[in-house]
């Protein structure tokens, strides 16, 4: 029988799981549909409740998990099929085109360097984050690989300057490129890793059991809420991350998207969207907590600034929350249990007001902030449906994946050897994502 | 090797702005090159990054490097890492010296640049002279045998103990009570999805099947009387009804649980009114079936928890919501009120919220500051409330009053401790290696740790992390 054991998700989880089924003894493949292991946590600056740089203690993780001689890191790999047999699984996997040889490629960043075109960078959204069309995904990714965007290579990037797309013959049917800047650069450096003209990879794995570490995604806030898409100064969470983070776009300058101005009054709307129409129905666990540390960050940049958080209830419930709550506090950051109603800009200065109801005294009141962050909570991956079908595996009403019964046989999905961890079982910090990476790489090594 | 042949290599890591947004890294590097002894020194955006791990190891063979100072973050989460990465250079890794330039300088003189770049360069040259005297060293693996011992009965225990025995590997279960099960034997019902199970029921099959399983050993009414040795080779002494056994153990999971920490004498009147009870001693009625002939029930939340000295319960909330439920199944026409200060739940929490609001379960939310008043009249528990959402003041009755109180570890935390050397805060809750993580494992080797001997937490993640805990001690007797 196979002994390997696949993972689907390389996010905080996937990569826990991976660890300590290889420590075991175990082959693990590790696949994430992404360019980069790493998922949520790469994104992040710091951690809470202890503000640990995020990416400076997931990083040594990645690492070893790149070197270990029992795990097979496959990024920009989708499952397509998955078939019960006798003690296993076989899995049927498709590795999406990268462009790039990874065997040769060292991470040098010539050919960014080189590239004519800058897009936005999903990740950053409207805070101005750009990336060039080859691109290194983080700098800490893993694999360290630079990628690139499939647009260009089906010359759907033309218009905005891409040097390749004007051939009269396919990529494909190339073994050699007089014209990609890209592809010079790499031969300058003596590499010669870029390959326009790679195609997808199938591959075909026999695993005896899996482990689905699909993780979460932020809410995006439905259209409008609290001015979300309307008034250029109304942020996501997620945004305000990526805004304080010292390796994010701005090199953790808190800036207002209209003006790139330092923001000097910053609100928070806690539970953002909770409970309307496409917004998320259940408490996420986490943001209040989230909150708490970019109020405390946002402090450590710059005293000065006035960060105000409304909110209704407060989530403190893990090990060290209480008392990280209470920093905010000691810091000056001022909560006000609120009901938000309204916001509304000001088409000049593109400061905005928000209206609220103070719950403590009734009373309506209007404040003015530069900078306003919907904590739009968690929901789960939008590639559940498809993973859950080829899985067979069903999900929960929200949309992560159900276990067959949490409390005798938690993490244990309704398919034997089917087994669940982190954010694909729900709302989840980071400590507890990998208490239950640890538990299923244990039913799964089994 | 004497001095000559001495060749330091220095590597000051910016951490992005975690450390240059503070630390004139240039100035360091720049001083460090001047030093003597020193070959090399360079300085890294990120030195743990996957490039930057690869150029350290090109820099290495370049120059010929032998003693190897890296300045970063700190030794607790990166030391492991760049010792692997010397290795990999041909260094041996004994000869890595770790200076913490970031909580040892950025974070600590956050808004002072120049002390700090001037501690970041003493501690760079510091460490410099140190790597100089290093000596190669050879790692050391002692031979790991396959007895786990699991301190405590309780369900975190019980499940640690049938993961580490299906294995293959022998399980040995301390329970200092009479029985297995720890709190759940005093529990009424867990709640779960849509529905409730007896949590006597769940006790009986977990016991059931660990008694019955070839590789555990149960040892109850037992304590253990002391702990010599290291990983790969504890020997322990029990002690039951005044006889000593030894055992020799290879790990160790500590499991040892929480308990409710009483209310002080008259708070909210209890202890000088017997109608007033905290969750627990609430179960055990509903246990029974029997909440005696009453008709308002009261229940407060967050009692001494949330407070300058104590954090969250973090389960008092969905577990007053179940026992709400509980009491209008038994009958329906009691009033209950819910008394709190925040009520967030999660997924299925949520679900239960709702089925209880739609039994005429009442909440009222009172201010953090203001917590309500009990008092007695004519023999009548009434309670004073302020409705926050209201803004006025109400006034329940009461004829059954209970606590959602917060919790403590153990009372046999302290001597644990002592046995094992590991460390717990003020209120007995053991300390993980790594907050975020490594969260089953204690800072010293083959020792792990689950359930609410950590924090408190609900039964699922209770079992998860038992499951977990057993995955971090079979790794080294897996190894051997
Ligand atoms: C703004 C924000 C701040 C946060 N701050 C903190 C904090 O300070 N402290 C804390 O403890 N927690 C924090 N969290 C929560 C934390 O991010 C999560 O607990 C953690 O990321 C969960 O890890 P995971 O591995 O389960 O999921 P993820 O990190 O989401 O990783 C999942 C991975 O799976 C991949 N994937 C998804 N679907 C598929 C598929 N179908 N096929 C292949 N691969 C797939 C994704 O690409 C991703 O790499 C924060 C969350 C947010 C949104
Ligand atoms: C009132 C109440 C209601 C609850 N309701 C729910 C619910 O509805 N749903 C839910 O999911 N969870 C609920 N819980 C939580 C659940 O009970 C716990 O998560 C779980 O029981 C904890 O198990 P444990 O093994 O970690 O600890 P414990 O149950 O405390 O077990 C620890 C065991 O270790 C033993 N021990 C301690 N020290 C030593 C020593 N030195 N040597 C030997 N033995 C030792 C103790 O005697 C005990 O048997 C509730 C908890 C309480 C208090
Ligand atoms: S130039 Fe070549 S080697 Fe360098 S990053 Fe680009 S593809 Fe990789
Ligand atoms: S082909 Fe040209 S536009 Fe496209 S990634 Fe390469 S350099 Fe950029
Ligand atoms: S690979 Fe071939 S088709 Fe593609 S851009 Fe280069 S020359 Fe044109
Ligand atoms: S954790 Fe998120 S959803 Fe829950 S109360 Fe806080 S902000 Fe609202
Ligand atoms: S009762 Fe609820 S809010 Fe209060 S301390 Fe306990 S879990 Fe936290």
């Amino acid at each position: 029988m196979n002994d390997s054991i696949l993972i689907i998700g390389g996010g905080i989880a996937g990569i826990n799981a991976a660890l300590n089924a290889a420590k075991y003894g175990t082959k693990v493949y590790l696949v994430d549909d992404t360019a980069s292991i790493g998922g949520m946590m790469a994104r992040l600056d710091k951690t809470f409740p202890t503000n640990d740089c995020s990416i400076c203690i997931e990083a040594p993780q990645m690492y070893e998990v790149d070197n270990h001689p029992n795990i097979e890191t496959l990024t920009n790999t989708e499952i397509r099929k998955v078939k019960k047999i006798d003690g296993g699984f076989n899995v049927k996997l498709v590795q999406k085109a990268r462009f790039i040889d990874p065997e040769k490629c060292t991470g040098c960043g010539a050919c960014v360097e080189a590239c004519p075109v800058s897009i936005p960078d999903e990740m950053d959204g409207k805070i101005s984050g750009m990336r060039k069309l080859v691109y290194m995904p983080f700098p800490q990714a893993v694999p360290n690989v630079v990628v690139i965007d499939p647009d260009c290579r089906y010359g759907n990037m033309r218009e905005k300057g891409a040097c390749v797309g004007g051939c009269v013959v396919d990529c494909s049917q190339c073994r050699e490129c007089p014209i990609a800047l890209c592809v010079l650069a790499c031969q300058k450096e003596g590499k010669d890793a870029v390959r326009l003209w790679q195609s997808n990879k199938n591959l075909k794995l026999e695993v005896k059991s899996i482990i689905v570490a699909a993780g979460i995604m932020d809410a995006k806030p439905p259209t409008g809420l609290h001015g979300y898409d309307v008034f250029d100064n109304v942020i996501t969470y997620v945004q305000f991350e990526r805004l304080m983070n010292a390796g994010g776009p701005t090199a953790g300058q808190i800036i207002r998207p209209s003006d790139k101005e330092h923001a000097h009054r910053i609100g928070w709307i806690q539970c953002a969207g909770r409970g309307l129409d496409h917004g998320v129905p259940y408490c996420s666990k986490v943001c209040c907590m989230v909150a708490a540390k970019q109020t405390i960050i946002t402090k450590e940049h710059d005293a000065s600034v006035d960060t105000t958080i409304y909110y209704n209830d407060l989530k403190a419930y893990g090990k060290g929350f209480w008392g990280f709550y209470q920093k905010a506090i000691e810091n000056g950051v001022r909560y006000v249990r609120a009901r938000p109603y309204d916001v509304v800009e000001d088409p000049g200065n593109k400061n905005l007001t928000i209206r609220y109801e103070n719950l403590e005294t009734g009373e309506l009141v209007k404040e003015e902030v530069d900078l306003l962050v919907l904590s739009t909570g968690l929901v789960p991956s939008d590639r559940n449906k498809r993973l859950a079908k080829v899985l067979k595996l069903e999900l929960d009403k929200f949309g992560y994946f159900k276990e067959k019964d949490p409390l005798i046989s938690p993490l244990e999905t309704g398919v034997d050897g089917i087994y669940l961890c982190g954010g694909a079982t729900g709302p989840i910090d980071i400590s507890e994502s990998v208490v239950q990476a640890t538990a299923a790489s244990m039913k799964a090594v089994l | 090797m004497n001095n000559e042949d001495i060749r330091v290599g220095v590597f000051v890591c910016d951490c992005g702005s975690n450390i240059a947004g503070v630390v004139n890294v240039p100035e360091v590097v720049e001083y460090a090159r001047g030093l003597k002894g020193v070959e090399f020194a360079d300085e890294g955006r990120w030195s743990c990054s996957v490039d930057a791990l690869a150029t350290m190891q090109e820099s290495i063979k370049e120059h010929k490097i032998n003693r190897v100072v890296v300045a970063a973050c700190t030794p607790r989460t990166h030391e492991p890492l760049f010792k692997a990465n010397i290795k990999e250079a041909g260094v041996n890794p004994y000869l890595l010296e770790f200076v913490s330039i970031r909580e040892q300088v950025s974070w600590v003189h956050m808004s002072e640049p120049e002390t700090a770049t001037q501690k970041a360069k003493d501690l760079v040259k510091m460490g410099i002279a140190k790597a100089m005297l290093l000596e190669e060293g050879e790692e050391i693996r002692l031979p790991v045998k396959t007895d786990c011992m699991i301190i405590g009965g309780g369900m975190a225990g019980m499940t640690a103990a049938s993961n580490v025995a299906d294995q293959g590997f022998n399980a040995y279960i301390i329970e200092k009570e009479q029985r297995l099960g720890g709190l759940l034997n005093g529990i009424s019902t867990i709640s779960h999805d849509h529905d409730e199970i007896l949590a006597a029921d769940i006790v009986k099959a977990k016991t059931d099947s660990v008694e019955s399983h070839p590789n555990i050993k149960v040892f109850t009414s037992t304590e253990i009387e002391a702990v010599e040795g290291y990983i790969g080779n504890y020997k322990v002494t029990l002690k039951a009804n005044g006889k000593s056994e030894n055992l020799d153990i290879s790990t160790v999971i500590v499991a040892t649980g929480m308990q409710e920490i009483e209310p002080e004498q008259g708070q909210f009147q209890y202890g000088s009114d017997p109608r007033v009870v905290t969750q627990l001693q609430l179960e055990k009625k509903l246990k029974a079936q029997d909440v005696g002939d009453i008709k308002d029930v009261v229940i407060i939340n967050c009692v001494n928890s949330k407070n300058a000295t104590r954090g969250c319960c973090a389960i008092g909330c969905p577990v007053s919501v179940k026992n709400a439920l509980t009491i209008k199944k038994i009958k329906k026409d009691i009033n209950v009120h819910i008394l709190y200060r925040d009520l967030s739940m999660v997924k299925d929490e949520q679900i239960h919220l709702q089925a209880a609001k739609a039994a005429g379960i009442k909440f009222v939310r009172f201010p953090d500051d203001r917590y309500p008043e009990v008092i007695k009249n004519n023999g009548n528990l009434m309670v004073n409330v302020y409705d926050f959402l209201l803004g006025r003041e109400l006034e329940i009755p009461s004829d059954l009053l209970v606590l959602t109180v917060g919790f403590k570890g153990s009372d046999t935390v302290e001597q644990v401790k002592g046995h094992l050397k590991v460390s717990s805060n003020p209120d007995g809750f053991f300390q993980e290696a790594h907050i975020k993580l490594g969260p089953l494992d204690f800072a010293s080797d083959g020792i792990s740790l689950c359930g609410c001997a950590k924090n408190p937490k609900s039964l699922k993640e209770t079992c998860e992390e038992g499951i977990g805990a057993a995955m971090r001690a079979s790794i080294p007797m897996k190894n051997g």
